[in-house]
């Protein structure tokens, strides 16, 4: 899909696209309302000082020839100050319903933009975050989007401004001296096109700084983390050495950026002030010669005066927007991905069992995993899976797993476990073969059902930043204290929050640092134990736990199991583990060898053949120490 | 996160501390005063230039006077534009030189401060501290000094000269002061107030969109898109309504500053106007009079500005100041300072006693009790046992990265603490448990341990420590893409665990110390690997004093004494047969490490270390 940045920008517009128009009316008014005290003051200096006939429209004139003409304002001058600030006022006026309507505007774009991305991210699947690096999201959630936003709440506004001012002061001008008006143009094209020019060219002196920047804090980052091979070779001074010149570099670049600013201003400064030189001596000039009267003078001087900073401006507003629009497209470009559900559509119109899709969509809605579930069979066959194509990390894998039973998977690091586990929950999807949820190909079932039903537990569990009881809640909502203290009790997290002072309100910390790596996969159980799945996938969830722990665990999960098998609804568990205690008491051992079945068999039935189960277990049970031991005790 | 309250009052004591790295411009700031006044006093007088050329040129009619008006205004303006070049320069040397200055000094602590102060912060809070706070910082001093003195010489002058021409009118046009004063102080704080609100919630946004991401499996498998996505759009929404409430202030604020200027500019065109009718006044001084008015609050907004980013900088300037200002634990006393006097001393034999020594981290809990041993130069001290046992505090005493809290540590029979810290890690080798590498080539990498290392040399540590096949490739095989040459790290060549290994390893080779210690990892690598890395690790201990935390069953077999440590005390002492015939604390370590090496090779899982049961 390709992406379409302002496309994406327009939906999010979507209920403030009004408020916008309104917005960008505003800044029109308060372009043109700031523009009519020039013509007061010529009005008044002309009209009413010097008591010429006043230029005036029609209407306006009538009015002012029933009070009196100018020597009724002439007594009265406080009318013209009261004009004056009139104008003023309404300027005031409009200029905050500008800043106010485009604040509402922006801010709700954003928000709307922001929103969606967030769901976007979810709904992406779990392959996408494998190949993009995580920092580059954030940073396209967060900075890009507040580049988006800033130019959404200031940069249109400037803009405009600059052109709506530009624009009313030349009809203006035109309006009341053609000469002059010719006289006071010429050179802020050139002021504009001096800044345009400056500001475009002057991207690579930034780019140099930032990435001296860049690499100046790379070097301190390593040294930070390399703090110990520093001290410890005694290196601070060659490391002082090596951040001084980083530092120094980014010091001098960013300074000579710097006085390329200066060199802006400055010539900026020359070049405003001679477009105002030439309007005030011919203006002076045309005075002097009866040409022109004082008031439009001293008018043209105020409008000179007035459009120069906005086009100054222009040009550096207008390189932001550069800006915007490419963080704009960095955004879209993520929105622009699929979703996991994307494919999806396609396969449940046209795939044999639509209506089995249909329906289980329908049902979705509120009932819980345990009651749409029916039996918690397991079939996967010729289960092939590609992370790139021709590299298969699954080869025609295929076994069975009957309800209630436990199945564990064995096999070296690499060898397809943790696919297996991961494709049982659509994480990633099959290049061939196929996986069934009690006979329904679970490519039919929809992804967050199928979640809901299937409960895996990962090795290296995600904690989020909250206390152990909402961190537990995560996945099943609010939680009486009865289930809370049964997942907890079952996870052996029990132990762990009663061993904190707040219990269950303890803080876990930033990806739950404060936990231990064994306290951490205690609580990722606890939390999908609380959904009450009716499978669960261990993916080597109790590999931190001392063997004590790890027994007690299971030894709970199995006497809760046994209990609900009296009612039929034991839970199916998939289980990867290398502990032979884990794995003798399975119903079923699969090994796994370069993402193939080397083996399927119990515990007894592995051991009577060589094979990894059967060497995992002499290692393990010691009987290889005690056969080197015999051998001579000498290690390799 | 800690939070510094920014509300508080200005800190004069902080900002003199900072005033130090300040001192070496204080010539510059002087100049800057003086431009920023000039270039004021220009700004101020420019309208009654222009006022001028209304009277004298245009209304008086005489033409001959246009060119001297318009060589003083072109003058003015060139003198005007030079000055605006000059200051900008002069600020950017200042703000780099003290962003420059700051940040070295930031650094040089960093070098010398202990690691009890590394293990209380983290390196991602340091680094924000040297990058966005000492910027912030600079940013702040040398352009806030600008635009201040600016803005205050731009209202100071302007007063003066419309005070002088006409006190009268002068009064018209500064009526409305106090008021902007007032309105100033109210909305200073209430941005302050909101933008604080604005920047927390956006700093809760970003940890939420990046636990979303880091997190998403767990949020999949977990199916709480539904409870995630509402909290996240709920503090979405509280970030709108945020930045709406600050942006309507902003809205308010500056309209309200310019309205100000033209209530000033009405009154004195009011009574500019009258005087002008009754002859107390020409219409030139008017039109100076009413261009003055209406740029004289112009400052203002800069100022206000200028204040609240002041009280921001407070912030950072207490956390910069904490840092630079924080005491290393670890320093040279006077005898270690006497005795390094002028040279290093020759290379250390290796001969360390611990007497003695016990240690605690916190001040609390001891986790080092009365710790005895003495090591003979050149033997291997191999440390088993649990984690949270003491090895690694042993290790870190040894290297002098901690000092005991009480008993002493002898090297070469002289109180370390009374050795020149520099000597006694010069003669030290330290391999870590995660490998660490510099961004760079292997060649640099290697060259750390010694720096005036030649090339040769740097091949022939490789060699001694097995690296050299893989980097420079060897029979049947294929070295680095660039050999010696290759890059390491972010877009250079990616090493394995072990490479990385072996790199570290050729690196403390090369700095041939006479004491190494070596925080042994073991990952899941291939046999060759492995078989490579057994043997460069015998042979880099060979002929040194060693202190290894070992996890490799050749190296606790070959090392002259293994000590099993269990909560800050040695169980047992001895040798491998000794200890192993002993069937006890030792014998079950070794069985327990012996089946997760084997567990390694077999099913290429790394066991983590076990931990006591909670």
């Amino acid at each position: 899909m390709p992406s379409r940045p302002f496309h994406a920008l327009w939906r999010a517009m979507a209920g403030v696209r009004a408020t916008f128009v309104g917005a960008l009316a505003f800044v029109a008014l308060a372009a043109l309302s700031s523009l009519v005290d020039p013509l007061i003051l010529r009005f008044t200096l002309d009209s009413v000082l010097a008591g010429e006939s006043p230029d005036l429209p029609p209407f306006l004139a009538s009015g002012l020839a029933a009070l009196g003409g100018s020597s009724f304002l002439a007594r009265n001058l406080w009318l013209c100050a009261l004009a004056l600030l009139s104008a003023s006022l309404l300027n005031a006026l409009f200029s905050f319903l500008r800043g106010s309507l485009s604040a509402v505007a922006a801010e709700r774009t954003t928000k709307n933009l922001r929103d969606r991305l967030a769901a976007h991210l979810d709904a992406l699947p779990a392959a996408y975050f494998g190949r993009t690096a995580a920092g580059d999201l954030v940073q396209r959630s967060t900075s890009d989007m507040d580049t988006v936003r800033r130019f959404l709440a200031t940069q249109v506004e400037e803009v405009g401004r600059a052109v709506a001012l530009l624009g009313f002061t030349v009809v203006m001008m035109a309006a009341i001296d053609g000469y002059m008006t010719l006289v006071s143009l010429p050179i802020i094209p050139a002021v504009f096109g001096f800044s345009y020019i400056f500001f475009k060219k002057i991207q690579k002196a930034f780019t140099a700084s930032d990435e001296a920047e860049a690499e100046m804090t790379q070097v301190l980052e390593e040294n930070l983390h390399g703090i110990r091979v520093v001290r410890a070779f005694a290196r601070e001074d060659f490391e002082i050495e090596r951040f001084d010149a980083k530092n120094k570099r980014y010091t001098d670049l960013t300074r000579r950026l710097i006085t390329l600013f200066g060199w802006y201003w400055g010539i900026s400064v020359l070049l405003c002030a001679a477009q105002e030189a030439v309007t005030i001596s011919v203006g002076a000039a045309r005075v002097a010669s009866g040409q022109l009267s004082t008031g439009t003078f001293v008018a043209f001087i105020a409008y000179v005066g007035r459009v120069l900073w906005p086009v100054r401006q222009l040009g550096r507003t207008l390189t932001e927007v550069g800006k915007a629009k490419v963080s704009l497209g960095r955004i879209a470009a993520v929105l622009a991905e699929p979703d996991e559900y994307a494919a999806d559509e396609v396969r449940v119109e046209s795939g044999p069992g639509a209506s089995a899709a249909a329906d289980a969509a329908a049902s979705i809605s509120a009932a819980p995993a345990a009651e749409i579930s029916r039996e918690g069979r397991i079939d996967i066959e010729g289960l092939g899976v590609e992370y790139e194509a021709g590299k298969k990390v699954l080869d025609g894998v295929s076994f069975t797993v009957l309800p209630g039973e436990t199945v564990a998977l064995l096999g070296r690091t690499g060898s397809g476990k943790s696919t297996i586990a991961a494709a049982l929950v659509r994480l990633v999807e099959p290049a061939s073969g196929s996986i069934k949820l009690d006979g329904t190909d679970i490519r039919l079932i929809d992804r967050r059902r199928l979640r809901e039903m299937i409960g895996l537990v990962l090795q290296e569990p995600y904690l989020f930043s909250r206390t152990m009881r909402e961190n537990v809640e995560l996945g099943s909502g609010e939680l009486p204290e009865l289930e809370l203290s049964r997942a907890a009790r079952l996870s052996g997290f029990d132990r762990v929050a009663s061993s904190f002072e707040a219990g269950w309100s303890t803080a876990v910390g930033e990806e739950g640092v404060t936990l231990s790596g064994g306290q951490r996969q205690r609580l990722a159980l606890a939390r999908v134990l609380a959904k009450r799945p009716r499978v669960l996938v261990l993916d080597d969830t109790l590999s931190a736990l001392d063997t004590e722990t790890d027994a007690r665990v299971r030894r709970e999960l199995r006497s809760e199991s046994a209990a609900a098998a009296a009612t039929g609804a034991a839970p199916t568990t998939i289980i990867v583990a290398h502990r032979i205690t884990t794995l003798m008491g399975a119903d079923k051992i699969v090994v796994l060898e370069e993402g193939r079945v080397a083996d399927i068999g119990t515990h007894a039935e592995l051991m009577s053949r060589p094979g990894l189960y059967r060497r995992v277990w002499e290692i393990q049970g010691g009987r290889a120490f005690e056969a080197r031991a015999a051998g001579g005790g000498a290690a390799r | 996160m800690e939070e510094i309250d920014e509300r508080q009052s200005l800190k004069l004591s902080l900002w003199r501390s900072l005033f130090r790295f300040a001192a070496p411009y204080k010539r510059r700031f002087i100049l800057l005063g003086i431009l920023m006044a000039l270039v004021a006093a220009i700004d101020a007088f420019q309208p009654f230039l222009t006022g001028w050329a209304v009277d004298n040129i245009a209304i008086a009619g005489r033409l001959d006077r246009l060119p001297r008006f318009v060589i003083l205004f072109g003058s003015l303006m060139a003198v005007q534009a030079v000055m605006v070049r000059v200051f900008i320069g002069i600020g950017g040397k200042v703000e780099m030189g003290m962003n420059y200055g700051i940040r070295a000094a930031a650094f040089d602590k960093l070098q010398k401060l202990s690691f009890s102060y590394f293990d209380k912060t983290s390196a991602g809070w340091i680094t924000a501290r040297l990058t966005s706070d000492i910027g912030r910082l600079a940013d702040i001093i040398a352009w806030g000094v600008i635009d201040m003195v600016w803005g205050l010489s731009m209202m100071l002058i302007s007063a003066i000269i419309m005070i002088a021409t006409d006190w009268r009118l002068a009064l018209c046009a500064l009526s409305a002061l106090p008021v902007l004063v007032l309105i100033s102080i109210f909305f200073e704080r209430g941005i302050l107030e909101r933008s604080r609100v604005v920047r927390r919630t956006n700093s809760r946004l970003t940890a939420a969109f990046s636990e979303n991401i880091r997190g998403v499996r767990a949020v999949k498998t977990l199916v709480a898109e539904e409870r995630q996505g509402s909290a996240f759009r709920r503090l979405s929404e509280t970030m709108r309504k945020a930045s709406v409430r600050q942006a309507m202030l902003g809205a308010l604020y500056l309209p309200l500053v310019v309205f100000l200027g033209y209530v000033g500019m009405a009154l004195a065109l009011w009574q500019g106007g009258e005087r002008v009718m009754i002859g107390g006044a020409t219409i030139g001084l008017l039109t100076a009079f009413i261009f003055s008015a209406s740029r004289f609050f112009d400052p203002a907004t800069d100022l206000a500005r200028v204040l609240a980013d002041l009280q921001y900088a407070q912030a950072s300037a207490e956390r910069v100041v904490g840092l630079i200002d924080t005491e290393p634990a670890i320093v040279d006393g006077p005898a270690a300072i006497a005795r390094g006097q002028g040279r290093l001393g020759p290379r250390l034999e290796g001969r360390v006693e611990f007497e003695g020594v016990s240690f605690s981290y916190d001040g609390k809990r001891e986790v080092l009790s009365d710790f005895n041993l003495g090591v003979e130069p050149g033997s291997t001290i191999a440390l088993v046992g649990e984690t949270g046992s003491g090895k690694s505090t042993v290790v870190n005493l040894a290297c002098r990265f901690y000092e005991p809290t009480s008993g002493r540590i002898l090297v070469d029979g002289i109180d370390y603490r009374e050795l020149p810290l520099r000597y006694l890690h010069a003669n030290l080798g330290y391999v870590l448990q995660q490998p660490y590498l510099f961004s760079g080539t292997v060649r640099e990498n290697i060259r750390y341990g010694r720096l005036d290392a030649s090339d040769d040399e740097v091949v022939a540590a490789a060699r001694v420590a097995r690296a050299h096949d893989f980097i420079a490739g060897g029979p049947g095989r294929q070295g680095l893409d660039g050999g010696y040459g290759a890059q390491v790290g972010e877009g250079g060549v990616l090493l394995s665990t072990g490479q990385k290994q072996l790199i570290s390893l050729a690196r403390a080779v090369l700095a041939d110390p006479a004491i190494l210690v070596l925080d042994e990892a073991t990952s899941s690598v291939d046999t060759e690997t492995e078989r490579l890395v057994q043997d460069a690790i015998g042979a880099v201990l060979e002929g040194r004093t060693s202190f290894v935390i070992a996890h490799r069953l050749s190296t606790i077999v070959d090392a002259d004494l293994i000590l099993v440590m269990r909560d800050g005390r040695v169980v047992e002492r001895g040798g491998h047969e000794e200890l192993l015939t002993k069937g006890g604390a030792y014998a079950r370590l070794y069985e327990a490490q012996f089946i997760a090496e084997e567990e390694r090779l077999e099913l290429g899982i790394v066991s983590e270390e076990v931990e006591e049961s909670a």
